[in-house]
C-alpha cells in the first residue's frame, strides 16, 4: 500500500506553513512559566522567613529584654543565660529551666536510630536491588516485600510508636520487667543507699536484686556516692550525733527497722536488659522503623541510578556478584544514600508521636547514662514548654527550637560535606 | 606462492583445525612464506602461522543459545584458533553479541537467557553450570562496545582486575598498570595523569582504558564487541594496531560491522546470519572467495 510522498504533510510546504505552531506562542508560556516558579519560590521563602524571624525573635527575645545594664553586660548576660539554658536540666522556674535532658536524649535517640536504621536499610536496598532473584516464586517473594516497604513508607509514626512499645518496650510480654529483668548484663554492683547524718549518701553492697538487707555493723566498709570506701560509723538512737563534719558524714542511727532505704543499681555504660522499658534504646530502635522505608527507598533509588555498563564492566572483570556491590555500586551510589539518609534522621530528630509513646510523659532531669536509660526529646520538651499556661515557658520553646535547628544544620551540614568529599573522589 | 595460498585456502573448517596432524603437515608449508603473503595480499593478514594453526583456543559445537523462546544461535559449529585474531561478522540483530557473551557467560545475567550445546575453552567446559565464572572471566577478559570505566582513577580502573585477581605489591601493580597502558597505546597520553578521574578522558581514550584494564588481568582470551564503533579513525587504528600486537599472546575474538576492519585486523572470519553461522575460514578467502553467495551479498554490500 503506497502512498504519494506529499501525502506526509511535512513535505507539502503549504500544508506544513499552515500547521507549524507559532513560535512566539511557545516563547510566551516559556516566559509565564518562569515568572509562577519565581513567584512561588518567593512566597515560599517568605514564609520559612517569617516562621524563622518569629521563632528567633521570641527565642532570643525573652533572654535579651531580661538582661539589664550597659551594652557589654546586657551580652554577657545574654550568653551566660543561654549557656545555663543549654546545660540546666528543665524546671518550675522558667529562668532557670534548660534543654540539657532531652539535647542528650535526642542525640542518643538519633545515633541509635542512625545506627540502626543506615546498615540495615542499605543492606535491604541492595538485597532488593543488586539480588534479584530468577526463580518465579522468589520473584514473587520480592514484588511483596517491595509492595509492603513502598507502603510502610506513608503509615503514620504513632503507629510505629505502638509497634514499638510491643516489640521494644515489653517485648511481646516478655516475663520480667524494668525492676527484675529477665537478663541482664553490665552491672557493677547493687547496694542499699542510706541517706547518712550528714546528708551524704552512704551505699552499703547486697548480693543480688532481692537479696535480703545486709545487716548494719558499726565499723564496716560503705561507699559514698562516688565510690570511696568509707568505715561506718553506727550509733544507737538517742546517742548524740558527732560534731565532726567529715565523721558525721559516714554517721547511720540503727534504729530498731532499719534507717530509711532504697535499693540502687549501678549500670555500667554498657549496661543491657531484657526487656528494655521505656529506654534510649527502644526508642531509637521504634524510630528507626520509622525512617527505615524512606531509608530503603531512597538508597535503593540510588543503587538503581548506578548504569548496568559498570556492572557488566566489574562481572567481566571476574568480580563476584558481592564484589560487583562492594567495589563499584555501593561507591557510586553513596552520595545519593547519603542524601536519603541525610532527609531520614531530619524526619528522625524531628519526630515527636512515637517517642511520646515510647518515653511516656516524665521529668528527667540527667541525660541518659547507658542505653536502658530512661530518657527524653527536644520535640517533647519544646511541646511541655509550648502547652505551658505560663507565658515565659512558651518564649523557652522557641529557644529550644532554636537549639533543635542549630543541632539539624550541624548535622546536615556535615552529611554534606561527607557526601561532597565522596562525589570529588568518584571525579 | 600460489602453492601457499592455495593451501591456506583450504576452509578453515573444525575439522581442518582441530585435527592436530593435519595442522603438523602443515608446519612445513606455512614457515617460509608468511612474509611473502603479507606483502602480496595487502590488506590481508598473514594467514595463521602454521603452529598456531595446530592449537584450537575455542571450540563450539552444536550449540544453540535462546532468549526465552527466541532462539538467537542455532547450531553454531566453530573452532576458533589459539593466538589469532578472529571475526565475526553479520548483520545487526545475527547473534554476534550473543555468541561472544556466551564465550565468558557474561549472559549469566539476562534473567530468561539460555544456551545447550558444547562450549569449550581448552578443557574447560564453559557451559557447565559448576564451572567458576569468577575464574572463567578471568581467562576470557571483554571490551564492550560501549567505553565502561569506573568511575575512578585511570591508575585504579587499570589496576581493579589485577588487584581482584592477584596479591600484587604497590610496585608490581604499578608497573602492571604502566605495561597495560603502553600496551594499549595510552601511555603518553595519561601517564601525568593517573590519579586522575577516568571520566575526564574522551570516548577514544576511555575505550583504549577499557582494553588496558582487560589485559591487565592476563586472560588467555580477549572477546572484544565492536571496540571501534564510538572511535575516530586514528583512535580506530592504534586499536587495530593494538589488536594486532596482542594477537601474539592472546586470542582474540571482535565483533565489528566495519568490512575493512575485519579484513585488516583478523586472520580468520566468521560470518553469521540470523543466528546460524554460514561460513567460516581464513579472513581472506571469506573475503575473496567466499563459498557460500549469501556472504559474498553481505561482504560486497548487498546486505545488511
Ligand atoms: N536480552 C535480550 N532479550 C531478548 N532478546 C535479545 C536480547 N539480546 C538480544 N536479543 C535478540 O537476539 C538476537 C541477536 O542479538 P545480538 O545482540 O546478539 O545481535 P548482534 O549480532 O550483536 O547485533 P548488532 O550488530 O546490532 O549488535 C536479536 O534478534 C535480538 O533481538
Ligand atoms: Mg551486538
Amino acid at each position: 500500500m503506497k502512498t504519494p510522498s506529499s501525502h506526509v504533510f511535512i513535505l507539502d510546504p503549504q500544508r506544513r506553513a499552515k500547521l507549524t505552531k507559532p513560535a512566539h506562542l511557545r516563547h510566551h508560556w516559556s516566559v509565564v512559566f518562569v515568572i509562577f516558579c519565581s513567584v512561588v519560590a518567593t512566597l515560599s521563602l517568605v514564609v520559612l522567613a517569617t516562621l524563622l524571624y518569629d521563632i528567633f525573635a521570641h527565642g532570643t527575645g525573652h533572654i535579651w529584654r531580661s538582661s539589664e545594664g550597659s551594652l557589654g553586660q546586657r551580652f554577657s548576660a545574654f550568653f551566660s543565660r543561654w549557656s545555663a539554658f543549654l546545660s540546666n536540666p528543665p524546671s518550675q522556674s522558667a529562668d532557670n529551666a534548660g534543654i540539657f535532658p532531652s539535647m542528650l536524649g535526642t542525640i542518643w535517640v538519633c545515633a541509635v536510630c542512625g545506627l540502626a536504621a543506615l546498615p540495615l536499610g542499605v543492606a535491604t536496598a541492595i538485597y532488593l536491588e543488586e539480588f534479584k532473584p530468577k526463580r518465579k516464586l522468589l520473584r514473587h517473594f520480592h514484588g511483596f516485600v517491595q509492595l509492603n516497604i513502598t507502603n510502610l513508607a506513608g503509615v503514620p509514626s504513632v503507629v510505629y510508636g505502638i509497634i514499638g512499645m510491643t516489640v521494644f518496650v515489653m517485648m511481646f510480654q516478655s516475663p520480667g520487667d524494668v525492676q527484675s529483668p529477665v537478663l541482664e548484663f553490665g552491672i557493677n554492683g547493687i547496694y542499699d543507699q542510706y541517706e547518712s547524718e550528714g546528708l551524704r549518701m552512704l551505699r552499703v553492697p547486697v548480693e543480688s536484686r532481692d537479696a535480703e538487707v545486709t545487716a548494719l555493723q558499726d565499723g564496716m566498709t560503705v561507699y559514698d556516692a562516688q565510690g570511696t570506701p568509707k568505715e561506718l560509723n553506727l550509733i544507737a538512737v538517742g546517742e548524740r550525733v558527732p560534731d565532726d563534719r567529715e565523721l558525721r558524714r559516714r554517721t547511720l542511727i540503727a534504729i530498731p527497722d532499719g534507717p530509711p532505704r532504697s535499693r540502687y543499681i549501678d549500670e555500667a555504660w554498657y549496661y543491657v536488659r531484657i526487656p528494655f522499658g521505656r529506654s534510649v534504646l527502644a526508642g531509637g530502635l521504634t524510630l528507626m522503623l520509622v525512617v527505615l522505608p524512606i531509608v530503603i527507598i531512597s538508597s535503593q533509588e540510588a543503587v538503581r541510578a548506578v548504569p548496568d555498563s559498570l556492572r557488566e564492566a566489574a562481572l567481566g572483570m571476574g568480580c563476584t556478584r558481592w564484589q560487583v556491590v562492594r567495589k563499584v555500586s555501593l561507591p557510586a551510589s553513596i552520595p545519593g544514600i547519603m542524601t536519603g539518609s541525610i532527609l531520614a534522621m531530619s524526619r528522625a530528630i524531628g519526630e515527636a508521636a512515637p517517642i511520646l509513646m515510647i518515653a511516656g510523659v516524665v521529668y528527667i532531669k540527667s541525660p541518659p547514662g547507658n542505653l536502658m536509660d530512661s530518657f527524653t526529646v527536644m520535640p517533647l520538651q519544646i511541646y511541655n514548654w509550648a502547652s505551658d499556661s505560663h507565658r515565659e515557658f512558651h518564649d523557652l520553646a522557641a529557644s529550644g527550637i532554636i537549639v533543635l535547628l542549630a543541632i539539624l544544620l550541624v548535622f546536615n551540614a556535615s552529611a554534606v560535606i561527607i557526601r561532597q568529599k565522596f562525589q570529588k573522589n568518584l571525579g | 606462492m600460489s602453492k601457499d595460498l592455495g593451501d591456506s585456502e583450504k576452509p578453515l573448517t573444525p575439522h581442518t583445525v582441530s585435527a592436530r596432524d593435519s595442522g603438523r603437515a602443515q608446519v612445513a608449508h606455512g614457515n617460509g612464506h608468511s612474509a611473502v603473503i603479507r606483502q602480496s595480499a595487502d590488506v590481508f593478514r598473514e594467514p595463521l602461522k602454521a603452529e598456531q594453526q595446530a592449537s584450537t583456543a575455542i571450540r563450539m559445537s552444536k550449540l544453540n543459545a535462546w532468549y526465552g523462546d527466541f532462539q538467537a544461535l542455532k547450531n553454531i559449529e566453530l573452532c576458533i584458533p589459539e593466538k589469532s585474531v578472529t571475526a565475526f561478522i553479520g548483520p545487526s540483530g545475527c547473534g554476534k553479541t550473543t555468541l561472544l557473551r556466551w564465550i565468558n557467560r557474561m549472559n549469566d545475567t539476562v534473567p530468561e537467557a539460555r544456551a545447550g550445546g558444547e562450549l569449550k575453552i581448552h578443557d574447560l567446559d564453559v557451559l557447565a553450570p559448576r564451572t567458576d565464572v569468577v575464574e572463567l572471566r578471568r581467562r576470557v577478559g571483554m571490551v564492550f562496545q560501549k567505553p565502561n570505566p569506573f568511575p575512578k582513577s585511570i591508575f585504579e580502573n587499570v589496576a581493579f582486575g589485577p588487584r581482584l585477581h592477584y596479591r600484587a605489591s604497590r610496585s608490581e601493580l604499578a608497573d602492571l598498570v604502566e605495561w597495560a597502558l603502553r600496551k594499549s597505546a595510552l601511555w603518553d597520553e595519561v601517564k601525568d595523569r593517573l590519579k586522575q578521574s577516568a571520566l575526564g578522558l574522551s570516548g577514544g581514550q576511555q575505550q583504549r582504558l577499557c582494553i588496558a584494564r582487560a589485559i591487565a588481568v592476563g586472560p588467555e582470551v580477549l572477546l572484544m564487541d565492536e571496540p571501534c564503533s564510538a572511535l575516530d579513525p586514528r583512535s580506530t587504528l592504534a586499536v587495530e594496531e593494538l589488536i594486532s600486537e596482542l594477537s601474539n599472546e592472546y586470542t582474540i575474538v571482535i565483533v565489528t560491522h566495519n568490512m575493512q576492519q575485519a579484513a585488516r585486523a583478523s586472520s580468520t572470519t566468521a560470518y553469521l546470519f540470523e543466528g546460524e553461522l554460514i561460513e567460516t575460514g581464513p579472513t581472506h578467502q571469506v573475503f575473496t572467495k567466499p563459498s557460500n553467495p549469501e556472504t559474498e551479498k553481505y561482504i560486497t554490500g548487498r546486505l545488511g
